[in-house]
């Protein structure tokens, strides 16, 4: 998916006045080194998925692999861990949300699509407990480059 | 100065923080938001034992988020 495509999905769930949160990161990091990017809500409220977009730019090398998993943080109701690993070529777009999932180029195996869209609705995060996208380097190199992330999401409101 | 360590829940299901060398300097009242005492450099120590160290934090005032990114070694 080019970027501009990507960006018009973006558009389009920002129309429909989801809350839309840009995580993204300029990242480098080493063989065998773990990004967390965690997201935390609002106190009083669950904070529920919609759609997740992952785009990554850079140089994430072309031989090798690196994973991407999506979990609630130490609560490890999240994707299956092998989801995205182990694909030397992630391509450079990931979408999930209620109907589709694909990656357009190279990448995971259409035959998870449905547990990652299913795991994906589970997902609730609040003030105490993260929505984690985590990044681990299993290339022999160091990654360097953009790892960007939108989160689009509705709130629930929690009573107490 | 030493970079702060913030561990996971205690018995009671209080934040421990300790400072570099270890030593308890203070705990966080059961509910209150994680990331609000996290600052950059801080490490946070898991219950499995692994350390990640917060490389940004970044509050989102409109949708009301907070954003934390660390960065961490994985374990082979």
């Amino acid at each position: 998916m080019p970027r501009q495509q990507f960006e018009s999905v973006i558009a389009q769930a920002t129309r429909k006045q989801l809350k839309i949160v840009n995580a993204s990161q300029t990242i480098s990091v080493a063989p065998s080194g773990v990004l967390n990017i965690d997201l935390y809500g609002s106190p009083n409220k669950l904070c529920k998925i919609v759609n997740l977009f992952i785009w990554q730019q850079g140089t994430f090398g072309t031989t090798g692999s690196y994973d991407i998993f999506v979990e609630l943080d130490d609560v490890g109701v999240g994707i299956s861990p092998n989801f995205l690993s182990k694909n030397t070529g992630f391509g450079n777009t990931a979408r999930f949300d209620r109907n589709v999932w694909f990656a357009p180029t190279t990448g995971a195996t259409p035959a998870n699509s449905i547990d990652v869209i299913s795991a994906i609705q589970q997902i609730r995060f609040d003030s105490t407990r993260a929505l984690r996208i985590q990044l681990i380097n299993n290339l022999n190199q160091t990654m360097t480059g953009d790892f960007l992330v939108y989160v689009a999401f509705e709130e629930e409101e929690v009573r107490l | 100065m030493m970079a702060k360590r913030i561990t996971d829940k205690d018995e009671k299901g209080y934040t421990r923080i300790k400072d570099g060398t270890g030593a308890e300097i203070g705990k966080i009242k059961h509910g209150a938001r994680f990331p609000d005492f996290l600052k950059p450099s801080d490490v946070i120590v898991k219950p499995s034992g692994k350390e990640e160290e917060v490389l940004k934090v970044q509050y989102v005032e409109a949708d009301d988020v907070y954003i934390v990114v660390s960065q961490s070694q994985e374990v082979k």
